[in-house]
């Protein structure tokens, strides 16, 4: 896609006082800026939004997620004689999860406590609108300087009521490798609701936890990664403060290579992490 | 857990007589044993004594030259597999289970449902088939879906994951559970296959669907842990074990070849009686005797203080006792929670084994229904499935 004018976007779109590129990938463009009724926002800007895409803003415009960015507007342009879609986004300060640990280190109990909190929340929601994100990994979470999380980027997310839009006889589904479950990157698609998702939480808080992944390190590709996921148990977490070792457990629980190994829903699996908090020691940690 | 009686040879009286003293209890009817009519009228005599019948279509293998089985009017005369894909060969085969059901005052439909070699993509069509047409045509029972999986696969965790996975989706309120033992064997010495049954078991229990284990003995008490609904058990080994080869013309009792055993609940174990001579000689007979909970009186004879091969205790009263001491240990096999309930496992199992240890020194055997080797593939399973589902089983009990 060729750069998007920025002329042309202050003469079709109202609003905006400032714009400041950020990246641009396929046939979307994506801005900082500040807009005179929402402050702070990042503005998408996409050329001939394909169903994905579109999709992608139903969510965002029909479906109040927790602990996601809020979705201003919506507003569709013709750009150079092409159909095209401005998405204004709250704008979320702070840096990514992947970005927080090389910096940080490894996350303190309580913080990792209040990030798989978060992520089992919007599960939840998630699984009440019957929509799996599909791509819940440390870049995709922003950690606020609140010290809140917020998951972003719903572009592979899957309406479990609606057609799937990955051809049946396609090898492998969408997914991002040492996060996707199996039945994820093996198209299974039958498989995949919820517990798609859960999978994903449990390596990102294993991660989170430990400061390395359960299946990536030393891996020498992806595909190395994948196999893994299919075939190896992670190393169980020595986590100060889990002396009942439940805490551990339950993350091991997500991460189970079958979906009927995991929680069977997500309301459950928070339900019971709740439970599993009241018995952690976090004050020493 | 209940004990469903598996209908076989002989076992026309002893369900009778067992479901009267029990006064509630399933039988599930054989079309390989029974003609349609011995099937209406033990049907509506097990109704009358407080039981529930079901009917093992036995569609195992749909190609069986079993004379019996295929005089049923429901078997499919010139069977080609694509009838089992849908079309009116596959309406008609429902519908005139349907009726056999019915005439045979049936309060479960068990869906027929074919031997799998292995559990891949064309058998599950196939499921899915005859389940969608069942579920069209069945409208006044319970469906319960066969789930009939040779040895080998079982011992395949992936086609284990694949069946719970399909059964999702599969609207039935509960699979009859048939497995291939291993090598025909009678107990199974394979801990694999044990835990991978027991893997699907509690993985389809969780979907809160019922679970109903065919041709099973005493060593699936251990089923419990995964909680499990009912094992089905009857008079011969060939009721309590799966065997494909059950259902073919060749397979006929010899009745004549056919010892006396004693099952001994608390070892696990059965004797032939000439053991348990030697039990009786070397102050052992006691510690073999079912305890008061067992309410099992059919083998008292052994206990009488007569030398055990000198008494008349007869085949009846061997099956009848199996039978009656299997029905309590189900009964009192699940606790009120995941942990007790393994626990309570591995304590019979520790139990057990300290006695047959005994036993072993001082000369008692079993013989190829001792239980003493089998005792670790139990626990191994107990583990496993803790493992799997432990955490998940801990909290939906």
């Amino acid at each position: 896609m060729k750069h998007i004018d920025l002329n042309t976007i202050i003469e079709k779109i109202d609003g905006f006082s400032s714009l400041e590129f950020i990246e641009q990938g396929g046939q979307k463009a994506v801005y900082r800026g500040k807009h005179e009724s929402f402050g702070d926002v990042v503005a998408k800007f996409i050329i001939q939004p394909n169903e994905r895409i579109r999709r992608e803003i139903e969510i965002a415009v029909n479906y109040e997620i927790p602990n996601t960015a809020r979705l201003f507007s919506t507003q569709d342009f013709e750009y150079e004689g092409l159909n095209a879609i401005c998405v204004i986004e709250e704008y979320v300060s702070g840096i990514n999860l992947r970005k927080e640990i090389r910096k940080n280190g490894p996350l303190t109990l309580k913080k990792a406590i209040c990030l798989i909190e978060t992520l089992l929340e919007t599960a939840v929601s998630l699984e009440s609108y019957k929509l799996v994100h599909r791509d819940i990994k440390p870049e995709n979470i922003m950690v606020c300087p609140d010290e809140s999380f917020k998951l972003l980027d719903f572009g592979i997310a899957r309406f479990l009521l609606k057609s799937s839009l990955t051809p049946n006889d396609t090898r492998y589904g969408p997914y991002s490798a040492g996060y996707a479950a199996p039945e994820q990157f093996r198209n299974y698609k039958k498989e995949i609701d919820i517990r798609t998702d859960l999978f994903a939480i449990g390596i990102v808080a294993y991660e989170a936890i430990a400061g390395n992944h359960p299946f990536a390190n030393g891996a020498s590709d992806s595909l190395e990664v994948q196999r893994r996921t299919e075939t190896i148990i992670p190393v169980s977490l020595l986590i100060d403060g889990d002396k009942k070792r439940e805490l551990d457990e339950f993350i091991a629980i997500l991460m189970s290579k079958f979906p009927s190994r995991r929680p069977p829903t997500a309301a459950h699996a928070l339900e019971w992490f709740r439970a599993i908090c009241l018995s952690l020691d976090i004050g020493k940690v | 857990m209940e004990l469903y009686l598996q209908f076989g040879y002989g076992m026309m009286e002893h369900s009778r007589h067992l479901i009267r003293n029990w006064g509630t209890g399933h039988v599930i009817l054989s079309p390989r044993d029974l003609t349609r009519e011995q099937m209406q009228r033990l049907g509506q005599e097990i109704i009358d004594v407080g039981g529930n019948i079901l009917v093992d279509p036995q569609l195992y293998d749909p190609n069986s030259n079993h004379h019996r089985l295929r005089d049923h009017e429901y078997w499919p005369s010139n069977f080609n597999i694509d009838m089992l894909t849908g079309g009116p060969g596959l309406s008609e085969l429902i519908r005139s289970l349907e009726n056999l059901n019915t005439d045979s005052h049936a309060t479960k439909f068990i869906i027929p449902g074919i031997y799998a070699t292995r559990v891949d993509d064309d058998w599950l069509a196939i499921q899915d088939s005859i389940i969608s047409e069942s579920k069209a045509i069945v409208k006044d029972m319970p469906l319960l879906a066969t789930v009939c999986l040779s040895s080998e696969s079982i011992r395949f965790e992936e086609q284990i994951e694949t069946i719970v996975n399909a059964a999702e989706n599969w609207d039935v309120s509960g699979l009859y559970i048939v497995p291939e033992h291993p090598r025909t064997s009678y107990l199974v010495d394979d801990p694999m296959w044990l835990s991978n049954l027991m893997l699907l078991c509690s993985g389809i229990k969780l979907q809160r669907k019922t679970v109903i284990i065919g041709y099973a003995n005493h060593q699936m008490l251990c089923l419990s842990a995964a909680k499990v609904d009912a094992i089905s058990a009857g008079t011969w080994l060939n009721v309590r074990s799966f065997s494909t080869a059950k259902f073919q013309e060749t397979d006929e009792e010899d009745i004549s070849r056919r010892a006396k055993w004693y099952y001994s609940p608390s070892v696990l174990s059965e004797f032939k009686i000439p053991f348990l001579d030697i039990a009786n000689s070397r102050g052992l007979l006691d510690s073999l005797k079912p305890d008061s909970s067992m309410e099992s009186n059919y083998a008292s004879i052994l206990f009488s203080g007569a030398q055990p091969t000198t008494t008349s205790y007869s085949e009846q009263q061997s099956h009848r006792h199996y039978l009656q001491c299997l029905h309590q240990q189900c009964i009192s096999s699940v606790k009120l929670s995941f942990d007790e309930t393994v626990n309570a496992n591995i304590e019979i199992l520790n139990h057990a084994e300290n006695l047959i240890s005994e036993l072993h020194r001082r000369g008692v055997r079993g013989q190829d229904r001792d239980f003493f080797n089998i005792i670790d593939v139990n626990r191994a399973a107990l583990i496993s499935l803790n493992e799997a589902r432990g955490f998940i089983l801990k909290r939906i009990w």
